[in-house]
């Protein structure tokens, strides 16, 4: 297999990761698209491991564990945000918090 | 730059086609509950794809990572939280991000025209070399990941507790 198909074969999986972060509201959401486009670099990753043999696997491995981590965090960020301000619309927060300043 | 697909890049493909289907369903839906569920379907095509190239330890580790751990906080926190049916899908991109994202791309398509690796096919997962690389080599790394990745899970824990 080529690399080139590879790639542009991942390459919309992470845009559409992309779009979501930047179009999104729901804080939840936001991490779901993190997660979206940090697959396409594990896909990304595991096509070079071939390449790479098992240093591209073992970098794999870490970037799983921590997206694992930063998915951990987020959600808990999440539940944390909803219980001050009611909410985790990212756009009411901020308002919210210029409200008060 | 030879471009020749066979069978195996076809199927590869086909699960990244529907990793794609799958992650454009997560992110359209209302129900944060229903992205939980289209995002297993992008789980397992993208694991299926990476066992398309041999990379059979990796996709187990992702897959059980992924769809066994990080899904199940998402349902959490999505149970934990508010209904959020009522908040407005999407919001303004700026210029600016937009302008990013092209240069994303661009850099990315300069990339690709740049680079001739062919993929080996003789490739396959070698679970005692991954375990030797790992203990050996990055022995280290591995034990301040496992450091920050406990100090990191205890954080989360602290952050998500009701009273602190």
């Amino acid at each position: 297999m080529n690399a080139l198909i590879a790639l542009i074969a991942v390459l919309p999986l992470f845009l559409i990761g992309v779009y979501g972060i930047l179009a999104r509201r729901h804080f939840i959401r936001i991490i779901i698209s993190v997660e979206i486009a940090m697959s396409a670099v594990i896909l990304t990753i595991g096509t070079f491991a071939t390449v790479t043999s098992s240093f591209g696997e073992v970098l794999g491995v870490l970037v799983i564990i921590i997206i694992a981590l930063e998915a951990a965090l987020g959600l808990a960020i999440a539940i944390e945000m909803d219980r001050t301000y009611k909410s985790v619309d990212i756009l009411e927060i901020r308002k919210l918090k210029e409200e008060t300043q | 730059m030879d471009l020749a697909v066979d069978t195996n890049t076809i199927i590869y493909i086909l699960a990244i086609a529907w990793a794609t289907i799958f992650s454009f369903l997560a992110i359209k839906t209302k129900d944060v509950l229903y992205s939980a569920v289209f995002l297993v379907g992008m789980y397992v095509s993208a694991a299926w794809a990476l066992i398309q190239i041999d990379a059979w330890f990796l996709a187990l580790i992702y897959l059980f990572v992924n769809a066994g751990g990080v899904l199940v906080l998402i349902i959490f926190a999505a149970m934990l939280t508010r209904p959020t049916i009522d908040i407005p899908p999407t919001r303004r991109i700026s210029l600016a991000a937009l302008i990013n994202s092209s240069l994303v791309v661009l850099l990315i398509a300069i990339l690709l025209l740049i680079s001739r690796a062919q993929l080996t096919t003789s490739f396959t997962s070698n679970f005692s070399a991954i375990i030797q690389f790992l203990f050996s080599n990055y022995g280290i790394s591995l034990l301040i990941l496992s450091v920050a990745v406990l100090s990191i899970y205890l954080g989360a824990i602290y952050v998500a507790s009701e009273e602190k």
